[in-house]
């Protein structure tokens, strides 16, 4: 007799999660370290006066210019991580590793940009309070930058060896997601420090 | 369905959303409350922290096993490279409050360690045949590895054994130098005569060796150099004493061989 | 039920070297398991007998007796530091690489590399903190390098503890066996899960801190007025409430300890998952503690006051239902069976660690309370708070000797037979227990005590040596006598302390102990299904669950058929 059992389709196979999982965990614990140095930040300008005006900043002057363009620099370079990611699902490798060592180049020219912008502000370590909690906080923000950019280059080198496609992306999603944060993490820090000072 | 994590981790959310948010009205409205600030920039985060994991917890549902299939039959190899990581963290550490050269080292380190990590990763993925692994793995990164390392086992115990000699006094080191080539001549001669020695112990005796090199080295570099006192030559008289000293030196050696001469000037 | 998953029964073993130089290349989660529980063990002997030191200094409210005004602070924090960052959460988190991979089905930790980095980063930050203490650095050392590398070496800690966290949280989440649901773990990895998940949220915190205090003490010390600003602002995390938070784990074990040794399930499995969770979410009240930045006022009060109120309340309702539903397991299969369950060293361990977690969160509770209340006036015309008091001592002791000591005690009696392949002497382990929970009573009633009734200051921020020379800020020398009564109740737990290790040395290493089956405990979990122990390597067959209690399913399903 024929077996008239209907035969179900197959599912989608599993993406693979636990290096994405342990990217969210990292994440998490990152975006505390950031909370617990900008906490401090806020809570020892509050303490030096309800209105600290322009003796917190001690006649420093911040260029605002220069922070945005980094802000933009960085806002781009995520667009091109994501651009990586979606050449990488496509295993469009040429595309892909494109992508990657554009962001890299735009998070190194972000970090010149920083770099630049606290050299302009002489900013002198030392000197007096807002500019050790600036250098503290900022240096890091751009700590976490910097692990960032060696995430993607180590992920990107794992996407030369082959990660790619819909499943083999994983590691390169990973990376792509760091740096979503580190941008997030960014930000806050630039707000709180150099916009509300 | 959500699963209890993923419940959990969405409770978690509104303490601590609740609980910012608390503080935050609270600071504003208590002039001393400074401190609350703080509390509600953190507790905040945390709220967002947790609604990460809780996102996490929810796409992965219950019932993923891929990463474990993967890992069982993909199975991390043994590798140095944590200790390593450890290793150049511990001198990155010690050289950020003491030396920046050791702070250099520390990350030079972590960032080799951790391209090595990488591409063992990268390697234990590539099929189920271990050793096949290995091979590739070496074929890609020996040509790296190689060269590096040599360099490295050469330059470093130079390096330290330098600082042992020029810690210790003039005749010191000579009988530091007579006694390690020494030692290292008997240790030769017992690899000779006892082949069957085994490794355990040979291994044992290398790496308590290294790690005496090491405290030698660093505790040496830590007392500085000794003295040297150099001598002074001035340009005008510098013929003169050349003679002189030559003319000394051959009186001397002269006396040496006749030491019934007398030489009166 | 349970199967071998005959495909994966073909999977590789991996070349782990067994030379002792395989110890520093391993990729096997039960290496770093137990290089990470031994370690702890041992740094545990070396912070107990910090704070036996510690305490002696404080037997005399007028002269120094052991050390002197600049050491009296650097060794207070050097015992804190030791007791919580060097045993209570590395010990569970090597429970936890040993155990969870076992108890879910997985052949090893999601990325073992990652754990055994961690080990090895905790281990050399270890070295260095002492190194740096050793040479007059840490909160209140003379040497302004070596206060920097404390601080540096306190951050290597806690990132070496982050990694293993996330490497524990993204296995338990992304490795099960399928069929096992969150719902079914075991309690041990959920309460694991629920660890790792509140370390990576509020350890981090600290490394914030420490950054921003690294660069002011390094360049100017404009705000922190030298190093006297430091450990203020970082003990919150040796203290209660955050001390709940590394505690979660000894609820994980009571559980899975009472409930084998009744032979039953939980009454109502979520609500354990529930009160399990519960209490790590507690130890998020420590950044309501004015310490923190020391930049308000020193007194609670307000919505501080209820915020750590209602977070200790909290915390008692959590332990209070927890206990209260695996004692019913218990009570149950006493009137059912008309016989008490073999009494084992685990079991009075984890009932132990249970009422002193209890005790431990009760005794926040009064202390918020009056605080908060200003009941006998504290808080008020310069009455020291609680808070400010020896209570607190009193509170660490409670938590640390006795629900953390306890809890670890239960664990390793539980799981040697699977770690090590041989069983801990139950004789000397009972004794072990009274030891350790008659010590840890006595070390914590002293100051709690002293505290309440003689105002006896826990620490002085600005003036340490002013916490040893007590004399002008307390009534009684009253004080004099009840801290002589926690020294002599640490020394106590000291003892206890080498008799665990005395017990373990001759059971496993000189392999006297009684050579372990399987399941030599009739235990509940899916670790008990694998041999004791397990083979060193990747598990060469995987165990397809589909519950968190597969052997009582076995038992149950036995007797059902030997019934029907």
């Amino acid at each position: 007799m024929a077996d008239n059992t209907p035969t179900l389709v197959s599912g989608e196979p599993q993406r693979p999660r636990a290096q994405f999982v342990a990217t969210g965990f990292a994440i998490a614990a990152a975006a505390m370290m950031i909370a617990g140095a900008l906490a401090m930040y806020m809570a020892r300008r509050h303490a030096s006066g309800i209105h600290p005006g322009s003796e917190w900043l001690n006649g420093l002057k911040v260029p605002n210019p220069q922070f945005d363009y980094a802000l933009l620099t960085l806002y781009t370079s995520i667009v091109t991580a994501h651009w990586a990611l979606w050449a990488s699902r496509r295993r469009d490798t040429a595309h892909a590793w494109t992508a990657i060592a554009t962001t890299i180049v735009l998070g190194l020219g972000f970090v010149n940009m920083v770099i630049y912008s606290l050299n302009r502000m002489e900013l002198e370590i030392g000197s007096g309070e807002y500019p050790n909690l600036a250098f503290a906080t900022t240096g890091l923000s751009l700590a976490l930058v910097v692990v960032g950019l060696i995430y993607l280059g180590l992920m990107g080198l794992r996407s030369v060896g082959g990660s790619v496609g819909q499943h083999g992306s994983t590691p390169l999603g990973s990376a792509v997601f760091f740096w979503d944060f580190v941008a997030v993490a960014w930000t806050a820090t630039w707000y709180a420090v150099y916009v509300v000072k | 369905m959500l699963g209890i994590a993923s419940r959990y981790f969405a409770g978690r959310i509104a303490v601590a959303a609740a609980a910012a948010i608390i503080l935050g009205i609270v600071t504003g409205l208590d002039e001393t409350g400074h401190v609350v600030m703080f509390g509600t920039i953190v507790l905040g985060t945390a709220a967002a922290a947790f609604a990460l994991l809780t996102a996490l917890a929810l796409s992965l549902g219950d019932n993923d096993s891929i990463d474990r299939e993967r890992s069982h039959s993909y199975p991390a190899t043994p590798a140095y490279w944590p200790v390593m990581s450890a290793f150049g963290l511990g001198l990155l550490m010690v050289g950020l409050t003491t030396d920046g050269f050791i702070a250099i080292l520390g990350l030079a380190t972590i960032i080799t360690a951790s391209v090595e990590w990488t591409v063992s990763a990268w390697a234990d993925r590539l099929s189920k045949d271990q050793v096949a692994n290995a091979t590739e793995r070496d074929r890609l990164i020996a040509p790296f590895e190689i060269p590096l390392y040599g360099a490295l086992s050469i330059a470093i115990p130079v390096l330290l054994i330098s600082r042992v000699f020029l810690a210790a006094s003039r005749n010191n080191a000579s009988w530091i130098a007579l006694g390690l080539s020494s030692l290292v001549l008997a240790f030769a001669f017992v690899l000779y005569a006892k082949p069957e020695i085994r490794r355990a112990i040979v291994a044992t005796a290398l790496v308590a060796a290294g790690a005496g090199l090491i405290v030698a080295g660093i505790t040496s570099a830590a007392i500085g150099e000794r003295d040297f006192h150099p001598h002074e030559v001035h340009q005008d008289e510098d013929i003169e004493h050349e003679n002189d000293s030559e003319a000394t030196d051959y009186e001397e050696h002269s006396q040496a061989l006749n030491p019934a001469r007398i030489v009166v000037r | 039920m349970t199967g071998t998953n005959t495909d994966m029964a073909t999977a590789i073993t991996t070349s782990e070297d067994p030379t002792p130089f395989g110890w520093l290349t391993t990729a096997d989660h039960k290496r770093v398991g137990r290089l990470y529980i031994v370690s702890a063990i041992i740094m545990l002997l070396v912070g107990v007998l910090l704070d036996v030191i510690v305490r002696i200094d404080l037997t005399s409210g007028t002269d120094f007796v052991v050390l002197d005004g600049d050491s009296f602070g650097q060794l207070f924090a050097l015992s804190r530091e030791t007791l919580v960052l060097l045993f209570l959460i590395p010990i569970f988190l090597g429970f936890s690489m040993y155990i969870v991979p076992l108890q879910i089905g997985a052949g090893n930790l999601a990325f073992p590399r990652a754990a055994a980095a961690s080990y090895w980063v905790w281990l050399v930050s270890a070295g260095v903190l002492f190194g740096a203490y050793i040479g007059n650095g840490g909160p209140y050392g003379g040497n302004s390098d070596l206060v920097d590398l404390h601080m540096l070496a306190v951050g290597g800690l806690v990132v070496g503890l982050l990694i293993g966290a996330v490497v524990i949280g993204a296995t338990a989440m992304t490795m099960r066996s399928p069929g096992l649901y969150m719902d079914t773990t075991p309690p041990y990895s959920w309460s694991a899960l629920v660890t790792a998940s509140m370390l990576v949220v509020s350890l981090p915190v600290l490394l914030g801190q420490l950054v921003i205090l690294y660069v002011d003490h390094r360049y100017g010390r404009v705000f922190l007025g030298g190093n006297f600003g430091i450990w203020e602002r970082i003990d919150w995390l040796y203290r209660a409430p955050q001390l709940f938070m590394y505690s979660v784990p000894v609820l994980g074990i009571a559980s899975e300890v009472v409930l084998a040794s009744a032979k039953r399930r939980v009454f109502e499995p979520l609500a354990m998952y529930f009160t399990i969770g519960l209490l790590g979410l507690f130890g998020f009240g420590a950044w309501a503690n004015f310490a923190i930045t020391n930049e308000g006022s020193d007194i609670i009060d307000g919505a501080e006051g209820i915020v750590l109120v209602a977070m200790y309340g909290g915390a008692l309702l959590a332990i209070t239902g927890l206990l209260a539903l695996i004692g019913l397991a218990l009570v149950q299969t006493l009137m059912q069976n008309r016989k008490v369950p073999e009494i084992t060293t685990s079991l009075l361990a984890s009932l132990g660690a249970g009422k002193f977690l209890l005790t431990g969160a009760l005794c926040g509770f009064i202390g918020a309370a009056v605080d908060w209340l200003e009941i006998g006036d504290r808080g008020n015309l310069g009455n020291a708070q609680l808070r400010m008091t020896t209570w607190v001592t009193g509170q660490q002791s409670v938590m640390i000797y006795g629900a953390g000591l306890l809890g670890v005690l239960a664990a390793v009696h539980w799981w040697a037979p699977k770690i090590w392949g041989r069983q801990l002497n139950e004789l000397l382990g009972k004794l072990n227990f009274l030891v350790i929970a008659g010590g840890a009573f006595l070390a914590s009633v002293g100051p709690f005590l002293s505290g309440l009734l003689t105002d006896q200051p826990d620490f002085v921020y600005q003036d340490p040596s002013m916490t040893s020379i007590y004399s002008n800020l307390v009534d009684d020398s009253g004080a004099e006598g009840l801290s002589a009564l926690g020294l002599v109740g640490t020394l106590i737990v000291l003892s206890g302390v080498a008799l665990l290790l005395l017990n373990m040395f001759v059971s496993i290493t000189l392999k006297k102990g009684m050579e372990a089956t399987d399941d030599p405990w009739s235990g509940q979990s899916p670790e008990w299904l694998l041999s004791s122990p397990p083979a060193m390597g990747q598990l060469a067959e995987l165990q397809d669950l589909s519950s968190g209690t597969p052997l009582l399913d076995i038992a149950e399903a036995e007797e059902a058929a030997s019934n029907g």
